[in-house]
């Protein structure tokens, strides 16, 4: 004997089934079990790869100057333009001067993201650069990279194509160190080596400047492998430096150490009183470390041009702080936070208290990554949940 | 009686015209290569183009020979077949071509009779070429001194524009340098109006998607100008006193995906915007007073005001390199497989004569 089901009934019980069917989907419990042990869910056919390495979610990155577009134009934030931003570094004031590399000029970022152009003349997007010294509104400068600022307000910055140490000081730029060196068939300098007196010394692009506190400058001599010292009106060779192949940043280490950052070699190394060390790290190790600059007490950051990352040092850990690493290492121009921010070539930083104020090369732009406070304690691991969730795409502006 | 014989006669003559310009509306194959066609060129006296193998990426360019196909002549011939030329240009004489061996290479003016004179040698990484005022101008990149300092210009590889007389009786000579790419110099020299010479600079190609520059360079020698920067690797196009050249789309909402024309009337007017909108690979060429451009999927006639993009005429699998030469565009393309010069008369007469198979 047949028994007729009510419609209400039927319904009923189709919606029971339906609904236990994706509640079962979406717990992925209809997927087999693969033999890395994960689960495949309903949808899925192949097992994930494991996520790269990613960027803190505490750290919060924005534009903090210029925007992608290369140009030359002061203003404030957004307005401002910069063509290849090389160099940064903070002054006792609060504010930040930084290196405009391809424009051939030294620009200055007051701490409420007001840019000024404060030394260059001349030609500007990717043309060649001049010397001459003079006041800053008249002095030619050609591809300035790094730069420290003194207690004084005293800017020394690297004249990368220059081949020379120059300063920038009461309105004036004048030539530290180096001198006139052979031209090629289109007027370039082609630098050159020689310790002794500043006035004749030579340098091969020179790509930053540290301040000791003796009062000395140390000189990463990029052309010639070298770390030079300019103390007093003299140039010497920093001795026991052999390992060096392109040296790009200088900054202080932990205790009295100096740190230098060599893309060339891959490598950042200390160099004490007995000369330069390369110290072993643990976890991540930066592929091209660019830049440099110190993070509170006895930490530092390092940039990394080539996968366009960031990277704090606490003693022998070094934590990705923003960016994403292989196998995926991405670049390109979106703010938020560490693990969905992107770079396109950061090469230099500075700090002032928890901010770093990163120089993005290939977005033409400064960055401002406020790093936590406790940004060594590690994360606990993500819930699988809140996974899809942290490539969202926040802040997201390169569609320029 | 007569009268209306006439008008009989008119009246199929017409009908005839307008057969004849829809049939000659369609692009046709004029070359077939036997190796694929690498770049495409035109002057006053026909078009010409270098046919070769294509080089593996990362690759020096392998080069290829040269062929040309004069106005009034059925066929296209070659006039220059020891391979390794890389770029050409012409201006109705002779054709100066860049012969690149590895990295080194040199400047050669091909008479198209096949006589062969050579006006410099050594060059280092030489590309882009284009000819002005009795001049052939090209680049030369040197490399980077410190490959991983990407962030520090001067360290990096250096781009040099150059010049030689075509008579070949002196030196060549430095007109200005920029920085430039490890790979060589991928931007365009677009030829010269009045005492400057004008060129897109491709720039910061080592972050994807990079930024093209416009220049004016003085013939003479002096302080190159920039007119203008835009993203990604564009290109442009000198006609007379007035500038064409391309850029990213400024209306769509991912710029990536769609170009626009802008044009300028030389010397120094504000640039105007023309049309938008346009596939995001091709090339602007010139038929007569009228400029096009030439992309993979068709032949777009750019207005001479701002207005929406029209395809003139769809050319299937065209390989975006086209030129203009006598009333019509000629594109690489490849039909079944296999590479085809392909010509697309865009004029009246042209029409008319390809419809009548006066070609």
């Amino acid at each position: 004997m047949k028994r007729k089901l009510s419609p209400v009934t039927t319904a009923v019980i189709l919606i029971l089934v339906l609904g236990a069917v994706l509640y079962a989907y979406t717990r992925g419990l209809l997927g087999g079990k693969q033999p890395g042990g994960a689960k495949m869910g309903g949808g899925g056919a192949m097992p994930s790869p494991p996520p790269p390495p990613m960027g803190l979610p505490t750290v919060r990155v924005s534009t903090f100057a210029g925007y992608v577009r290369p140009g030359f134009a002061d203003g404030k934030g957004w307005e401002a333009k910069f063509n290849g931003p090389a160099g940064i570094a903070a002054a006792p004031d609060g504010s930040l001067y930084v290196s405009d590399s391809r424009n051939h000029r030294l620009r200055r970022i007051a701490p409420d993201g007001t840019v000024t152009t404060v030394a260059g003349s001349g030609p500007t997007d990717c043309l060649p650069g001049g010397f001459a010294d003079g006041p800053a509104d008249q002095a030619r400068l050609f591809n300035p990279a790094g730069l420290a600022v003194a207690g004084d307000g005293t800017v020394y910055f690297a004249d990368s194509g220059n081949h020379r140490i120059r300063k920038l000081k009461d309105g004036v730029v004048t030539t530290v160190a180096g001198c006139a060196t052979p031209q090629d068939d289109v007027g370039c300098e082609q630098g050159g080596y020689r310790d002794g007196p500043a006035t004749t010394a030579q340098f091969r692009f020179p790509a930053a400047v540290a301040l000791e506190a003796s009062g000395a400058i140390l000189v990463a001599d990029l052309g010639n492998g070298r770390l030079r010292r300019i103390s007093g009106a003299t140039v010497s060779t920093v001795p026991n430096t052999p390992a060096l192949r392109e040296p790009t940043a200088l900054a202080p280490g932990p205790g009295a150490a100096l740190q230098v950052a060599d893309p060339g070699a891959g490598t950042l190394s200390e160099m004490g009183a007995a000369g330069l060390a390369i110290h072993p790290r643990s976890g991540l190790v930066p592929k091209s470390p660019t830049g440099l600059c110190p993070l509170g007490a006895g930490d530092s950051v390092v940039v990394d041009a080539e996968w366009h990352a960031i990277y704090a040092l606490n003693g022998a850990t070094c934590v990705l702080l923003a960016g994403v690493l292989p196998p995926a290492p991405e670049c390109g121009f979106r703010d938020g936070t560490g693990d969905v921010a992107r770079f396109s070539g950061p090469c230099a930083a500075a700090s002032i208290g928890n901010t770093l104020y990163v120089t993005d090369f290939g977005n033409n732009c400064i960055r401002a990554v406020v790093v936590p406070p406790d940004w060594a304690t590690p994360l606990p691991p993500p819930h699988p949940r809140d996974r899809g969730f942290r490539h969202r795409r926040e802040g997201d502006r390169s569609a320029d | 009686m007569t009268r209306r014989a006439i008008i009989v006669a008119l009246i199929v003559l017409i009908g005839l015209m307008i057969g004849a310009y829809v049939r000659g509306g369609y692009p046709y194959p004029v070359h077939r290569p036997s190796a694929t066609i690498l770049a495409l060129y035109s002057d006053t006296r026909g078009v010409f183009w270098l046919e070769g193998a294509v080089a593996a990426p990362d690759a020096p360019p392998a080069g290829g020979n040269l062929f040309v196909l004069d106005r009034g002549r059925g066929k296209a011939r070659c006039v220059f077949a020891q391979g390794g030329l890389i770029a050409a240009a012409g201006a109705g004489g002779p054709i100066v071509a860049l012969q690149r061996t590895g990295d080194t290479g040199a400047v050669l003016s091909i008479e198209r009779g096949g006589q062969v004179v050579t006006l410099a040698q050594g060059l280092s990484q030489p590309a882009g070429l284009a000819t002005y005022q009795g001049q052939a101008f090209w680049t030369e990149t040197r490399p980077a001194v410190a490959p991983h300092a990407r962030h520090l210009p001067a360290t990096q590889a250096r781009t040099i524009l150059r010049a030689v007389p075509l008579t070949g009786q002196s030196a060549p000579r430095a007109l200005a340098c920029f920085g430039g790419s490890d790979g060589g110099f991928t931007g365009e020299l677009l030829g010269g109006q009045g005492d400057r010479l004008y060129l897109v600079d491709a720039f910061g190609q080592a972050y994807p998607p990079g930024w093209s520059a416009l220049r004016a360079v003085p013939v003479s020698g002096g302080l190159p100008e920039t007119l203008e920067v835009g993203r990604g690797k564009q290109t442009g196009l000198l006609t007379g006193d007035a500038l064409y050249w391309t850029g990213v789309s400024e209306d769509a909402g991912d710029p990536g995906m769609a170009r626009c024309v802008r044009r300028v009337q030389l010397p120094g007017n504000s640039p105007v915007t023309l049309t938008d909108w346009l596939p995001t690979i091709g090339r602007l060429c010139c038929v007569g007073n009228r400029v096009y451009y030439g992309a993979p999927d068709g032949v777009w006639p750019v207005p001479t005001r701002q207005a929406p993009p029209q395809l003139a005429a769809r050319v299937r699998a065209g390989s975006g390199q086209a030129v203009g030469f006598g009333g019509a565009v000629y594109e690489a393309a490849r039909i079944a497989g296999q590479g085809v010069v392909m010509r697309q008369p865009v004029t009246l007469w042209a029409r008319l004569r390809a419809g009548l198979r006066l070609r």
